[in-house]
């Protein structure tokens, strides 16, 4: 005992912590580590006071350091269980903070629960019903259910509202709690305390988010509380609830949008007018008369210099944006200049405004007014205006954007843009774009020579990818260019050592393409000057297969040799004589061409290709990452068969012997139309369109194929060593007996046609579409001054006001011919539907069994209406319960009459009156409703009429129409 | 559930007190108030009361150095929830007399019984301030 007093007398209180720890010099986690020992001792104590004390300790610890504290669980319960109301309510506390599913002492407060819920001071039971709403169980919630139920019918109003908050929590964690308690729950929508009201509207509110179907049979007396004057928070709940069950009952919108209508015009409360636009937005989108009202009351909002309203309402106007345009027109002027506003918030939500009313007529003006914006701004907002600027574009397979030309020099713009957090999405549109349009691929190729003579992009590694896709371009339409030179200087410039690998495996691949397309241009034209080169040199690469397998193994060679450091140049020129002898091509006229004048400033050209590529290709063969290894390997052993062929003595061209030169023409042209084959866009359905042959089994279990895969095994080991002596072979004997693994693109292409040829059908009809774009004008090249950075914002805002028309589209310019899939293409995005979890849809169900079986349903009324047959049974109503319920209708409709006329005048309260010393920042506030006695009698007159009893038998095909 | 989480932090961030209406754990927490407190604190008076972070939207309200920041669905009513903390604050003035943050640090439970008495499961269940301080009064006569 003495001990005990010593305990309590020297004990540190609450205060003695807190003051402590404000003057701690040890550090605030010490601090609390040295009082954690002397609370745990203290906790076990005997004497109350000193165990609720270290309790209340621990419990402001945790609640300050997030400490755990579930070792004292034990000691909660122990404090829950204290009679004096100060320390139970401690230990509740403690236990609502610190308890969670997996404590495992929830077994041993159930009783301790009950016995509080049930206690004659209701501030006990409100302690225990409050520590079950933050801690139920599936377990608490059975067990306990029939407790809450109970205290549903208090006659204390403290208790009854806290209940039916409790009761929905319940639900959620016991599904099967709906059955037993929901009747008594929509009763207390009946409930004379405006309070009882509230916090039951809240409960149905919450039901109506998880499952507005389930809510409909409700309606009546949710309407009931709509019209009736009420405190704005229950309003706001009862709109909210109108919001989610309009879009599911059309019927409702005739009775519900007369009231809606009568708050907005009324109201003082902002929050309530923004409820009210919300469901009018979502449940009445075809009543003119709200909906002006609404949009209307949305301009006042908008008006007033407030950041919140100005957000809420751009919000509310972009609910509006996808059914009323003419509702977001009218406040253009607000929405744009919201995109220079403080707040990125409001900067965000005027961006989605402005992209969401885009069309095809105003989408140059909007995007040049987003991108100065975008130029100007912080990081942040210049990434989201340039992603949204390039998903609005590119939506629908770019079906906003008419001109291309344009549309490519935006992506340029946006592509020096560094801190860039697209580069992968400009990477894929400059791609596509050049699948896709043909008619602008002259200026994709402009634009990415500029990208890519721009040798400070190299610095900037968000924009790699748009790089690689520049290089690609580079590469594929190099046709376009009229310098081929300067595009291999700047795709070869020392710098792009700077990129990842892969990137700049790409970079060489695209060097590879230039350098086969000027060199067969500059051989071409050598030609061309004696002979038409198409007579000699068809483009056909089934002709040229041999050679070419003949050149691939000279290329592989060379790699191999490149690698092992030496250069048997003997070799090669060999093989290039020999081969050359096979091919009938007419030497005799070209004696002339070798003299003619071209031919220097030609054969300069070349040797210029030459030093190019083995200066900058060389040191890149021994590139630590094997794709750009062997890619300059390839690139670097072409280009020497090709200068050993053209090129004999060093400085002097001399294309003496004709037939090697042949050979390199051969080469070039056949590496010319293997590069000059067109890409077109594939279909993500492609490969599903390929019917599955006859016979074939897919689903076959391979199990039993164990044994063939020893045979594999065996079979590649005999291949490895026959394929390292190929690899030193030469000549055409070699290319002859392994044509399958060495002609690698001759065969893939000859593969490619063949398979075109019998399987036409899924692959995409680019040579029609290209024959049918003839017709079109090229794209307009226009002509936009950039106004300078600095130009103040205003300059833009006018610009901007000006530009945007947000009018009709008209139709003025032919659109290129974009090739699009028919299926592939849009987006693939399917409606997703909310998933709920299967406790709601257990809620609902149960709701629904409940509601519409009617056992609480003093005042619906039932009348036969056929029109909404159909729509019913689709919401899969019970029909046959409607029988049941009205049977209890005269029933339970006298009590209601009864309960209502005893109704007496509620206990109002002002939220907003008190004079603060704290700073007061204004802002909208909740009035409540005036004049509320003299709305009342009319609501009171209402619901009588509501509540007369109906005689009508009901049919079996009953609909019940629950607001005629 | 509207109300998800009640957080009251000041000035330089550290979190005074927190109730939160659906669980998390302490290490989800901490990273939870990590990020809207910078969040939050980050903007100025002339900027909205609302951000909007991964699925929460948060509301928050500043009164001299200490923010109140409440956490809540996609569907609440922002406004609404900007009258609730006013009411909150209020009712703690009346309470403590001219509230400040040392009286929510010295009588941090003191504060959550407020909470508790307007919120539960996440609803606003009452606002009116003599009853919220009712039994919080009672408890302190008993004591």
């Amino acid at each position: 005992m003495a001990s005990t007093i010593m305990e309590s007398l020297f004990q540190r209180t609450l205060e003695d912590l807190v003051k402590g720890l404000r003057v701690q010099m040890i550090g605030e986690s010490r601090y609390i580590a040295s009082h954690l020992e002397e609370i745990r001792k203290e906790i076990k104590s005997t004497d109350p006071h000193t165990k609720i004390v270290a309790l209340q300790k621990l419990t402001y610890i945790h609640m300050i350091g997030g400490i755990d504290m579930d070792w004292a669980a034990f000691h909660v319960v122990e404090a829950m269980s204290m009679s004096k109301f100060a320390h139970k309510k401690i230990g509740y506390l403690a236990a609502s903070l610190s308890f969670h599913d997996g404590t495992d002492v929830l077994l041993l407060i159930t009783n301790q629960l009950r016995k509080d819920l049930g206690s004659n001071n209701e501030y006990e039971s409100g302690l225990a019903l409050e520590c079950l709403s933050i801690i139920a169980t599936p377990d608490l919630a059975q067990q306990l259910t029939p407790d809450v139920f109970s205290l549903l019918a208090s006659g204390r109003v403290y208790v009854r509202s806290r209940a039916s908050v409790v009761i929905f929590k319940l639900f959620t964690k016991y599904p099967d709690a709906v059955r037993i308690a929901c009747k008594r729950l929509v009763e207390k929508l009946e409930d004379t305390d405006p309070k009882v009201l509230s916090a039951t509207i809240s409960v149905f509110c919450e039901m109506a988010l998880k499952d507005p179907a389930s809510c409909i049979p409700l309606a009546p007396e949710f309407y009931r509380l709509l019209t009736e004057p009420r405190d704005n928070w229950l309003l706001i709940k009862v709109v909210k609830i109108f919001g989610l069950l309009l879009p599911l009952e059309p019927r409702l919108s005739r009775k519900v949008a007369e009231p809606l209508c009568e708050i907005m015009r009324h109201t003082t409360a902002k929050s309530l007018l923004l409820e009210c636009i919300r469901a009018v937005t979502v449940g009445l989108p075809d009543h003119g008369e709200g909906l002006k009202l609404a949009v209307q009351k949305l301009k006042e909002l908008l008006m007033e210099n407030d950041p919140n309203l100005k957000y809420l309402g751009l919000q509310a106007l972009a609910a509006l944006m996808p059914a009323h345009s003419w509702a977001v027109a009218e406040n253009k002027s607000i929405i744009i200049r919201g995109l220079n506003d403080d707040d990125y918030n409001i900067q965000l939500a005027s961006l989605q405004l402005i992209l969401g009313m885009v069309s095809e007529d105003n989408l140059i003006d909007t995007v040049h007014v987003l991108l100065q914006y975008a130029e100007r701004s912080e990081v942040s907002f210049c990434n989201e205006v340039i992603g949204s600027i390039l998903t609005t574009c590119s939506r629908g397979v770019y079906e906003l954007v008419s001109d291309f030309t344009w549309y490519t020099s935006i992506l340029g713009r946006v592509s020096r843009i560094r801190d860039s957090a697209h580069g992968k999405e400009i990477e894929r549109q400059f791609v596509d774009i050049g699948l896709r349009v043909k008619e602008v691929r002259p200026d994709l190729l402009a634009v990415a020579r500029g990208i890519l003579l721009d040798s400070t992009l190299l610095e900037c590694p968000p924009l790699y990818r748009v790089l690689s896709a520049a290089a690609w371009i580079a590469g594929e339409y190099v046709e376009f260019s009229h310098n081929a030179i300067e595009l291999i200087e700047a795709l070869l410039q020392p710098r792009i050592r700077l990129l990842p690998p892969a990137i700049q495996a790409v970079y060489l691949h695209s060097v590879l393409k230039v350098f086969i397309y000027s060199a067969y241009t500059s051989l071409k034209g050598v030609y061309n000057e004696g002979l038409p080169a198409e007579q000699l040199f068809s483009e056909k690469d089934e002709e040229s297969t041999p050679l070419s397998q003949h050149l691939l193994l000279i290329e592989s060679e060379v790699k191999e040799v490149d690698k092992a450091g030496i250069v048997s140049e003997e070799q090669l020129e060999v093989n290039m004589t020999d081969d050359a002898s096979m091919h009938s091509i007419s030497i005799d006229s070209q004696k002339d061409i070798m003299e003619g004048p071209s031919l220097g400033s030609e054969c300069e050209q070349f040797k210029r290709l030459f030093e190019l590529i083995e200066s900058n290709v060389g040191p890149m063969i021994e590139h630590s990452d094997v794709e750009v290894q062997e890619r300059a390997c390839n690139l670097l052993g072409l280009a020497k068969a090709l200068k050993e062929a053209l090129i004999i003595s060093e400085g002097i061209p001399v294309f003496s012997q004709s037939s090697s030169m042949d050979n390199a023409l051969e080469i070039v042209s056949f590496l010319r139309s293997v590069f000059g084959k067109e890409l077109g866009p594939v279909s993500a359905f492609a490969q599903s369109r390929v019917a599955v042959p006859e016979g074939l089994v897919l689903m076959k279990n391979l199990d039993n194929l164990d044994g063939m895969f020893c045979d594999d095994e065996v079979k590649e080991k005999s291949l490895t060593p026959e394929f390292k002596t190929r690899e030193w072979e030469v000549g055409p004997k070699s290319a002859e007996s392994a044509p399958d693994t060495d002609s690698k693109h001759g065969e893939s292409s000859s593969l490619l046609a063949q398979h075109r040829q019998r399987h036409g059908t899924y692959y995409l009809p680019v040579e029609k579409d290209i024959t049918a774009e003839n017709g079109y004008p090229p794209p307009q090249i226009v002509q936009q001054d950039i106004p300078s950075t600095s130009s103040a914002a205003d300059d833009i805002m006018k610009l901007a006001e000006q530009s945007l028309t947000w009018s009709k589209p008209r139709q003025t310019k032919q659109r290129p011919v974009i090739v699009r899939l028919d299926d592939g293409d849009e987006d693939l995005i399917l409606s997703s539907k909310v998933k709920r979890d299967a406790k709601d849809n257990l809620i609902s169900s149960a709701l629904k069994d409940v509601l519409v079986s009617g056992k609480g349903k003093p005042s619906m009324k039932f009348t036969s209406k056929e029109d909404g047959k159909s729509l019913f049974r689709s919401q899969q109503h019970d029909h046959n319960a409607v029988v049941e319920v009205n049977s209890n209708v005269s029933v339970n409709s006298e009590e209601a009459t009864k309960k209502s006329g005893k109704r007496h005048g509620k206990h109002r309260h002002k939220t907003r009156s008190t004079s603060m010393s704290i700073k007061d920042t204004a802002g909208p506030c909740l009035n409540q409703s005036q004049g509320d006695s003299h709305n009342s009698h009319s609501g009171q007159k209402s619901r009588h009429k509501s509540r007369t009893p109906t005689a009508i038998i009901p049919q079996p095909d009953v609909i019940p129409d629950f607001l005629s | 559930m509207t109300i998800r989480f009640v957080l009251l932090v000041n000035k330089q961030g550290q979190t005074r007190l927190a109730q939160y209406y659906e669980y998390l754990t302490i290490e989800e927490r901490r990273a939870l108030e990590g990020e809207i407190v910078r969040k939050c604190l980050s903007r100025s008076d002339s900027q909205c009361s609302f951000i909007e972070h991964r699925n929460h939207k948060v509301v928050y309200r500043r009164y001299a150095s200490l923010f109140f920041l409440v956490g809540v669905d996609g569907d609440e009513n922002e406004l609404a929830i900007l009258e609730f903390i006013h009411c909150l604050v209020e009712t703690m003035d009346r309470y403590f007399g001219n509230v400040c943050e040392l009286d929510i640090m010295f009588h941090l439970e003191k504060a959550h019984f407020i909470l508790e008495e307007m919120v539960m499961n996440g609803c606003v269940v009452e606002i009116n301030k003599s009853n919220i301080l009712t039994p919080i009064q009672l408890m302190d006569k008993n004591s």
